[in-house]
């Protein structure tokens, strides 16, 4: 099953153009979904998710128009939402367990099993019975997942879900999330190019509401490859540096300023030649430097 | 620093789009009052206690009314923006930026406190500046006479937010700051709140009594009653001129409260901590539990297959969970059990105030309580209504939860169906709270009659439904408006909005949310005949509500849409079948329940507005006052055969008038005026006539007898008449004709001649209608007025007789006695005939009665009242004996052999004197509960049986011609009567508190005069004065001439005037026999009492005492001495003073085991003008001393008349 989205756009009210004309395919599996902060890609996945209509285009999930049939999209939904709170006095089994109902789940006894195996799965079976409010933000962030896992989602959403989480979290919330996303669709949204290169298999890059790229990270590391460059330079050459150069990134090491310059030849001597990583595939995608970035390609050819 | 922050607030403020609006909604509420007083919408509308027509509309009196009410609706406001400046960093988590700043706490709470502070009065400006606007706009309109505004006075405007804006805004923005900085919630803001309301309200049960001014005016935190206690008695001319002083009750509030405020501010100011709110104490022991590190990865995510099941069965399981869980929501929130809290403490607070008249209780017997507290809890419910509508609808919004709500499969329907639902069901558990507090009530009373069925029926028959519809409007206005606070405020602006949509022309009740024409209970009428139309507008509106409900359920903000418009359009995607089904069925029901409301209010009967009946009026003037004083002959026999029809609610009249010619010219025409709802199957003269005109809207017809009616000449007027009553009206709650308890009088049958009673009487609506203002009655020596009694104009004295038949479970009375009774065909006949001459004026009851009888001498006394009503039979047994031993022996003979007091349903609170027949109102006497013990209990049963008793004298042998001042001779002379067998019964101490009732009542009343007020001996049946000051008066004047010698000349009236012929007798002659027993000394006592209109202002100023050797005290009194004679609008000029006035010198003294006041001394003395130096010697140790103890001169300030004593040795 795939999810796929097609000429999809939205202005808000303020003039604000979170979307346009927004084109993926998405396939069963982990996609990423990467772009800086204020890109649209909340608005995207609230979009995918029924909470937000969309000013034209469509979304289909396998044969389900997802615009029109709401209900039948929220039957399959996981969601986690970037931000959200809990009921502070009530317990985590409790909510759960109120969720799963709400979200058909009838049977008793089933329930109870799936409540207490989210929560195995999820490791806050321990403290299961304390109240939300007192939860850490790792744990509160897992209650989420557990949350969208219910009822055999065919789509889950999660939208930044590792901001804010120690690494601790954020690699026990990975491991997760990889489980959960070998037979459905994980869309997975984040500003954090580790996040996509260690789980997805598939990924877009979106800034200001329009799709620059799309394909497998690897993919695209690969078509990076030799065109990455990076050299050590003084604070005050930066400026330069960005008017002579395409500069992808600039970025702190050990006191010193790195910049890494897009360039298909070594753009000069002091220059040496970088192993490209997604996030210079990330950086160049967003500066706009790239001439022959993934986004070119018609989407048909994005791996399925 | 403190500058900055207080800058930045004000410039935040500034910005909020909700400052300006709330400034508006201030402005263009004054400007509404201002249109409302000022008649612009035509009619003229009353803000504030006592205010009248010729107050002007920007008075100083009527400006600070409508700023002060307007100013405690604005707490609403008070609490948004005095409970939001510190709470606001919390909810959008600004705190941690703010509180790490180098600022030091009193420039932080200081600069948020004052600049909300100043922003807060800015708004309320705003009922100043729309108040002004609209003085300077209202004139511009046609309907607006320009007299109705007075000069500009910026006094006016400053002064009440002076002394009560500014104050208030200090005390409740202290308290709604502190509680929002110290809880961080905003609810418990709101609770505060509901405290500070429920302390206003406790106030304002207490100012029920008058003993409590002091107690009632400190409790008040708002200074409502020290703002009435300072005006309560000012005339129009000092309403038009005086602005409101600095009182002592003003002061002493406005001290007490305000300190209070400050305190308020010290203990927050004191309480507030950077650090404390900054950290979050409870995460850190939970996040131990899991150890960094190395996590060992994940074992395969194995979920249990679990089976989901989407069908309308489960999404009702769906919702009945969520009911249950946003119930107990509700339920459990501490706020919410505060405000019941608050609730129950109000409302046994109130229950020593249930049924109180004169100060003296009533049984708490179901249906009063029900409706006391009922009453009483309403506020508290619809606060709760319009909070926790606010609440449901932003709950996950507010818990950050929505997006994982919204994005679940729960069908649209649930979400909201579920809040709704459990809202409704908030009402439900409240109501229960409400009987549950009545039984308490009842019980802790003594009282056992715990009628389960009538509270169940009271509550959750009669007011739930209201409540239920309510919750349907919040709820939509919530998600209409998509916010919270603005929801709260519109909610509130409705419930205004319906207090005046009378005013504003909305009177149909079809267009009148929620709305139904009343269902009034009774003891002996249950809820009646009220209970199939009260059914059938709830029905309507329920349907609307369903409407309502859908609208609202399809505007559920469901995701991030929350504009309107695109609200809007996903609801037009979501109209499928089932929705348009319900939709449909409930508007068809709305539609068929409204056109059978409108059939039956429209249709079957004419409907008619206030401005219709004005009209009618006007026109029935217009075109027939040219017929007023032709000749008429005068009705002197009647005989009716009167058929009662209590199921059928209709009633039958046949039978006849004899009219006799007294004049002296033969009469070839009579105009018969009869009520326009008669059915006339005939109305014809027993010898040839012709129907010159039938005008049957009007009830005018004009015959032409064939042959003239000569002089001294009768004829006979035959009748047969039907008043049927057909489907229910808007608002006419035809209470005359019912199930049990039927009471109808002698207006429903046909007068002769033009009446001028259907004039209409306002001058404002006269004016409106193109007519000229007239006088309210004719000139005291009026000949031609005084032709007739001021009870008929188309008769003297009749020969009465009836047969009065009604089903057979009930008994039928009419004036006269009974000469037979029998059964035929079902029903029960009584045949009444009296046996001597009465005035034309008679009714006829029918209930299903008890009898008690008793005798007095030979006069039968029957008491007919409803099962259950036993309480006090025998106080009003004893008053009609102790009545009629005075009476006969002061006065004269009592004319009838018979005394009757019948209880008529409590849908009119009054007792009404016909021949040997007293109709007596159940609520006013028949559920009394008299403590005798009590010295300030007043046996009302006893006197208004008396009074009744007396008007048997006082009306019914005495009567007065139709001009200025016939009253004091019926209502004064009988509150006089009634208050002689009351003292002589009780004692003169017993009378203290009755008399400051009457004293109270007087002044306010002529405060509230709308027209002129008028001496006592002119007096134009003006309640306030014929009964309230006529009490007065009388009672000092029997003390200053002496009881023995002013009834020796009432006697002498009596013997003179009773049952004469025309013309009658007038106030003028009346007091030339008070006159001829005053002597000459006291003569001014009749100028001032009953010619002119005489206030004092009399004041200990101070008061000390010598012990002498011989241990008696010598007490040394100041007394401060001033009279003045007002003219009709209150305009007082100073009047010389060398008068009589009783000298005190008091003491305490437990008497019968109770403490009270005992007079060491107590003479008439001397007093004038100015100051007295007045020399006393009293035996024992006085407490007070000073003039008038007993307030038997009117004067506006009674407390001050004596003072406590200081004693030196």
């Amino acid at each position: 099953m795939e999810l796929i989205i097609q000429n999809l756009s939205k202005t808000y009210p303020n003039g604000v153009q979170a979307l346009k004309d927004v084109n993926l395919t998405i396939p069963t599996g982990m996609f990423g979904l990467l772009g800086p902060n204020g890109a649209g890609k909340s608005s995207l996945m609230r979009t995918i998710a029924t909470l937000q209509e969309a000013d034209s285009g469509s979304i289909r999930l396998g044969d389900l128009d997802v615009f029109r049939e709401k209900d039948e999209m929220r039957k399959v939904l996981g969601y986690l939402p970037q931000e959200f709170g809990v009921y502070p006095k009530v317990s985590a089994e409790e909510l759960l367990d109120h969720f799963a109902v709400l979200k058909g789940i009838h049977n008793s006894k089933e329930r109870k099993e799936t409540v207490a195996s989210l929560l195995q799965q999820t490791n806050l079976y321990e403290v299961r019975k304390k109240n939300l409010g007192g939860y850490s933000g790792g744990m509160k962030q897992r209650f989420g997942i557990a949350q969208a896992l219910l009822g055999n989602p065919k789509i889950i959403i999660v939208d930044e879900p590792t901001a804010g989480l120690d690494p601790a979290e954020r690699n026990r919330f990975h491991n997760l999330l990889s489980e959960i996303g070998e037979n459905i669709i994980v869309i997975l949204s984040t500003h954090i190019v580790d996040d996509v290169s260690d789980l997805c298999r598939n990924m877009a890059i979106i800034n200001k509401g329009e799709v620059l790229a799309t394909g497998e990270p690897l993919q695209a590391i690969e078509q990076m490859q030799g065109q990455i460059w990076r050299k050590f330079i003084k604070k005050e050459e930066l400026a330069q540096h960005q008017a002579e150069h395409a500069v992808i990134s600039s970025r702190l090491f050990a006191g010193k300023t790195i910049i890494h310059v897009y360039a298909d030849a070594r753009p000069g001597l002091e220059f040496e030649p970088v192993q490209p990583d997604l996030e210079d595939v990330y950086f160049a995608t967003i500066s706009g430097v790239t001439r022959n970035a993934p986004q070119q390609r018609p989407e048909a050819e994005v791996i399925g | 620093m403190f500058l900055n922050i207080f800058l930045f607030e004000l410039k935040y403020r500034l910005k909020r789009p909700a400052t300006y609006i709330y400034f508006f909604l201030f402005f263009l509420m004054a400007l509404l009052c201002v249109f409302g007083v000022s008649g612009v919408f035509g009619g003229t509308v009353i803000i504030g206690g006592g205010s009248s027509v010729s107050v002007k509309a920007n008075s100083p009196y009527q400006i600070n009314w409508v700023i002060t009410i307007l100013s405690w609706f604005g707490v609403l406001v008070t609490s948004a923006m005095m409970g939001n400046p510190v709470y606001r960093d919390f909810e959008h988590k600004t705190h941690s930026l703010f509180f790490t700043t180098p600022i030091s706490k009193w420039s932080y709470l200081g600069g948020r406190f004052w600049g909300s502070f100043l922003v807060t009065l800015l708004v309320f400006s705003g009922i100043a500046f729309g108040y002004i606007f609209a003085s300077a706009v209202a004139p511009l309109f046609p309907s607006v006479e320009a007299t109705r505004f007075g000069p500009f006075n910026v006094m006016s405007y400053v002064q009440p937010f002076l002394l009560i804006v500014i104050p208030n805004l200090l005390l409740t923005g202290a308290i709604f700051f502190t509680l929002g900085t110290l809880t961080r919630n905003m609810l418990a803001v709101y609770i505060g709140s509901v405290l500070v309301l429920v302390l206003y309200g406790v106030s304002s049960a207490l100012t029920n009594d008058l003993d409590n001014d002091l107690l009632a005016n400190l409790v008040d935190p708002f200074g409502a009653s020290a703002v009435y206690q300072t005006t309560r008695y000012w005339t129009a001319a000092e309403q038009n001129t005086l602005v409101l002083p600095l009182s002592q009750q003003i002061l002493w509030n406005r001290l007490l409260w305000d300190g209070l405020a400050v305190l308020l501010l010290i203990i927050c100011f004191w309480r507030f901590s950077f650090s404390f709110f900054a950290s979050e104490g409870k995460v850190r022991k939970l996040r131990r539990e899991e150890a960094p590190g190395i996590i060992a990865t994940a074992q395969r995510i194995s979920l249990p297959k679990v089976s989901q099941e989407f069908s309308f069965g489960r999404s009702f399981g769906q919702f009945w969970k969520l009911t249950k869980l946003e119930f107990k929501g509700i339920v459990r929130s501490v706020y919410f059990i505060a405000i019941v809290v608050a609730g129950i403490i109000f409302l046994l607070s109130t229950a020593s105030q249930i049924g109180k008249i004169y100060d003296t209780n009533t049984y708490p017997v179901t249906s009063e309580v029900v409706a006391i507290l009922g009453g009483t809890f309403a506020l508290f419910m619809l606060i709760i209504i319009t909070f926790y509508s606010g609440e449901l609808v932003w709950r996950e919004r507010d818990a950050r939860m929505n997006q994982l709500y919204d994005a679940l499969p729960i069908p649209n329907w649930v979400p909201f169906t579920s809040k709704l639902v459990a809202l409704m069901g908030i009402q439900v558990v409240l109501m229960a709270v409400v009987l549950v507090c009545g039984i308490i009530i009842q019980a802790a009373k003594g009282y056992f009659n715990f009628e389960l069925g009538l509270y169940v029926k009271a509550l959750f028959g009669l007011q739930l439904v209201d409540y239920l519809l309510m919750c349907a409007l919040a709820m939509l206005v919530q998600v209409l408006v998509n916010n919270k606070y603005l929801g709260h405020f519109i909610m509130v602006v409705y419930y205004l909005a319906n207090i005046f949509k009378g005013q504003l022309g909305f009177e149909h009740l079809l267009y009148s949310y929620s709305s139904d024409p009343g269902a009034p209970y009774s003891a002996m009428n249950g809820y009646g005949h009220f209970v199939g139309p009260f059914l059938l507008f709830k029905v309507y509106w329920g349907a609307f509500a369903i409407i309502l409900a859908l609208v609202s359920n399809l505007l559920w903000v469901r995701g991030t849409e929350a504009r309107l418009k695109g609200r809007f359009k996903l609801a037009a995607l979501q109209l499928n079948r089932s929705t348009l089904v319900v939709l449909g069925g409930a508007a068809t029901v709305f539609i068929i329940c409204g056109g059978f409301i409108f059939y039956n209010t429209n249709v079957l009967n004419e409907y008619r507005d206030a401005d219709d009946n004005e009209r009618l009026q006007a026109t029935f003037e217009k075109t027939y006052k040219k017929y007023q004083h032709l000749q008429q002959p005068r009705v002197v026999d009647v005989y009716l055969e009167t058929d009662l029809y209590p199921k059928e609610r209709e009633f039958h009249f046949k039978g006849y008038y004899w009219l006799k010619n007294k004049t002296n010219v033969a009469i070839d025409s009579v105009h018969i005026m009869l009520d326009d709802n008669a059915v006339i199957k005939q109305l014809e003269f027993a010898r040839p006539a012709k129907t010159v005109l039938f005008d049957k809207t009007m009830g005018y017809h004009i015959f032409r007898l064939a042959q003239p009616l000569a002089p001294g000449d009768s004829v006979k007027l035959n009748m047969d008449l039907l008043y049927q009553t057909k489907g229910f009206k808007q608002r006419s709650y035809n209470t005359g004709i019912v199930y049990n308890g039927t009471f109808i009088n002698s207006q429903l049958l046909p007068h002769i001649g033009y009446q001028e009673a259907l004039e209409l009487a306002d001058d404002d609506t006269r004016k409106e209608n193109g007519l000229k203002p007239k006088e309210r009655m004719a000139k005291v020596n009026d000949l031609k007025a005084r032709q007739n009694t001021y009870i008929s104009n188309d008769a003297d004295w009749i020969n009465f007789e009836t047969v009065v038949s009604t089903v057979p479970d009930q008994i039928a009375l009419a004036p006269g006695y009974l000469q037979k009774e029998w059964t035929k065909n079902g029903r029960r006949y009584f045949h009444y005939k009296m046996d001597s001459p009465i005035l034309n004026f008679y009714s006829f009851l029918s209930a299903d009665y008890e009898v008690k009888k008793d005798k007095w001498n030979d006069v039968a006394i029957e008491v007919y009242y409803q099962k259950g009503h036993e309480y006090n039979l025998d106080r009003m047994i004893k008053g009609v004996k102790k009545s009629l031993d005075y009476y006969t022996a002061n006065f004269s003979p009592y004319q009838h052999r018979q005394v009757r007091i019948l209880e008529f349903p409590g849908y009119s609170a009054f007792a009404q004197a016909f021949p040997n027949t007293i109709p007596f109102s159940e609520s006013i006497g028949f559920i009394a509960d008299v403590d005798d013990k009590d010295p300030e209990d007043i046996d009302y049963p006893f006197y208004v049986t008396a009074h009744e008793v007396a008007h048997q004298w006082w009306a019914h042998q005495v009567i007065g011609g139709d001009v200025q001042g016939s009253t004091l001779m019926s209502e004064t002379m009988s509150q006089y009567s009634a208050l002689m067998v009351m003292k002589k019964e009780y004692g003169p101490e017993r009378m203290k508190k009755f008399l400051k009732y009457e004293m109270n009542n007087y002044l306010l009343g002529r405060a509230g005069e709308r027209k002129k007020e008028l001496p006592l001996a002119l007096v134009e049946n003006q309640q306030y004065i014929h009964y309230r000051k006529g009490s007065v008066v009388m009672y000092a004047l029997a003390d200053y001439i002496g009881e023995d010698k002013l009834n020796a000349a009432l006697k002498e009236y009596v013997q003179k005037v009773a049952f004469q012929q025309a013309p009658y007798t007038n106030s003028v002659e009346f007091l030339s026999y008070i006159r001829k027993a005053t002597p000459d000394s006291l003569q001014y006592l009749v100028d001032d009492m009953f010619e002119n209109i005489t206030l004092y202002e009399n004041k200990a100023t101070e008061a000390s005492a010598v012990k002498q050797k011989d241990g008696s005290y010598k007490v040394s009194l100041t007394v401060d001495a001033k009279k003045f004679r007002a003219d009709s609008l209150g305009n007082e000029s100073p009047a010389p003073l060398n008068d009589y006035v009783d000298v005190a010198v008091i003491t305490r003294k437990k008497i019968a085991g109770i403490w009270q006041d005992f007079p060491l001394y107590l003479q008439k003395q001397r007093i004038k003008a100015g100051q007295n130096k007045i020399e006393v010697i009293v035996k024992e140790k006085p407490e007070r001393a000073g003039v008038d103890p007993l307030n038997k001169l009117i004067d506006r300030n009674p407390n001050d008349n004596t003072k406590e004593v200081t004693v030196k040795s």
